[in-house]
């Protein structure tokens, strides 16, 4: 059972939530980021964080969350907001590591440890931007969400999980051809 | 099954146990395929990398009650501290504590929105009450500015008097704003705090993927280099002996020298005696 026994309405609330986060339902992780955000927030920021930082770990801790739940691994079995709280705590705890890292660090190395990973992220999102929005939603659906065929059939109302199935194959076929085209394009410019 | 489908769902982990095993086998024997994979496995990150900022914006663009930050740009300046004066350009994100809910705001957020009333208290003599309404719908907040009682103060402080910047060149509407209407501060405290426009134009470039924290000045303008129009950023010019120019920047001071062409990378200023004093002048 993923939730605990203790049922208050605000915990049925948070299994109806959880349930719809889980089935990909993205309006449910919007009211989860109202609902927490002061909480949330407030760890980063009573921790040497500014607010900005504070929204930046949060937003990333439920993305960490969503997709998380999405994958169907997740079996909660401590309060949602518990979870998402740990998650923050480390990804908070991370930056800081980062950050301490860079100051003493970064004075012998300005700017580019790896400026090919930047690079290479620019060619990412100009070739995804190249392909068609619904192309674009499908990978993004499949491989980040892990949508079934069924759920990427549904969610973009094709006929059935064969068209799903199809225009995943040729929408990635055709992103793989634009990222190749571009590489190489690139191996000429070096 | 092709290579194509083979790599996809080695990558998604779709494979049998005894597949990914062979698979593997076949992949330390095979140098071109391993390329192959290395390349499948960049652009099967790139897309989740794109999916992930594609929800963080969806995020962002939640509107969070009494906590959503659309402050207006603000510009204020000034103090005056010790033998030197000190004129602080700064860049602001503020709104008036009227403004707060408290029922939605954590006490550290209200915490250090008061520390920063206090820091700007001194230089209010302006009543700016913005409804709750208008500070999230309106991006810039209609200020009323009264310059007269500081500057009536400012006349009784004749050690700094000479070094007084031009009080009077600063435009109201967008030089500064003054939020709360404390009167309880005595002449000296109002008088600290004499406002002046900075000289220095800044520009923030946050396009730059490559300078993502970094400064120049580019013929007299100062260029920023990083997302500093979502944050805070002050800049106080000193001019005492010497002039020097620094940055108040998320709780760190940084030194800016204004011979510096180069793109620079900001470095926060460790020495605790400088920051110590550099604290004070802001005020």
């Amino acid at each position: 059972m993923a939730l605990r026994v203790f049922k208050s309405s605000s915990q049925l609330d948070e299994k109806e939530i959880f349930d719809r986060i889980q089935k990909g339902d993205e309006k449910a992780l919007e009211l989860i980021y109202k609902k927490y955000y002061r909480m949330m927030t407030k760890l980063v920021m009573t921790n040497s964080g500014t607010e900005e930082e504070a929204r930046d770990v949060y937003q990333d801790a439920l993305v960490v969350f969503w997709q998380k739940a999405r994958s169907g691994n997740l079996v909660l079995t401590s309060k949602m907001s518990t979870f998402i709280y740990s998650i923050c705590q480390n990804l908070w705890r991370k930056e800081l590591d980062r950050k301490k890292r860079l100051s003493n660090e970064e004075k012998d190395t300005p700017t580019s440890i790896d400026m090919d990973s930047p690079e290479r992220e620019k060619i990412m999102a100009k070739c995804l931007g190249q392909l068609g929005e619904t192309c674009r939603k499908v990978l993004m659906y499949y491989y980040f969400d892990e949508m079934s065929m069924q759920e990427i059939a549904e969610k973009l109302g094709f006929a059935n999980t064969d068209t799903a199935k199809t225009k995943k194959y040729k929408c990635k076929q055709k992103l793989d051809e634009l990222v190749k085209s571009q590489y190489s394009e690139q191996d000429f410019l070096d | 099954m092709n290579n194509f489908e083979l790599i996809d769902d080695y990558l998604t982990n779709k494979l049998g146990e005894a597949e990914k095993a062979a698979f593997e086998k076949q992949l330390e024997s095979d140098p071109a395929l391993k390329a192959d994979v290395a390349l499948q496995n960049q652009i099967l990150e790139g897309v989740r990398k794109a999916r992930a900022a594609e929800l963080k914006t969806m995020l962002q663009n939640v509107p969070i009650g009494g906590s959503a930050i659309s402050w207006p740009v603000l510009r204020m300046a000034a103090g005056i501290v010790g033998a030197g004066v000190l004129i602080a350009g700064l860049s602001y994100y503020f709104r008036s504590h009227e403004n707060i809910n408290p029922s939605s705001l954590s006490t550290s957020i209200e915490d250090s929105i008061k520390q920063k009333e206090k820091t700007t208290e001194p230089m209010e003599e302006k009543k700016v009450e913005p409804t709750l309404e208008e500070a999230k719908n309106n991006e810039s907040v209609k200020v009323v500015e009264e310059k007269k009682p500081v500057e009536k103060k400012k006349e009784d402080l004749k050690p700094l008097k000479a070094n007084q910047p031009k009080i009077e060149a600063v435009d109201p509407s967008n030089e500064m704003i003054d939020n709360s209407s404390s009167h309880s501060l005595t002449q000296a405290e109002s008088a600290k705090s004499v406002i002046t426009a900075s000289h220095i134009a800044v520009e923030t470039d946050s396009s730059n993927k490559k300078y993502s924290f970094h400064y120049q000045f580019n013929k007299g303008k100062l260029m920023l280099f990083g997302t500093f129009d979502k944050g805070l950023y002050e800049i106080l010019e000193i001019n005492s002996d010497t002039h020097s120019v620094f940055m108040f920047y998320k709780d760190n001071y940084y030194l800016l020298d204004e011979k510096q062409a180069k793109i620079t990378l900001l470095e926060p200023i460790k020495d605790k005696a400088l920051v110590a004093k550099l604290k004070e002048y802001r005020g």
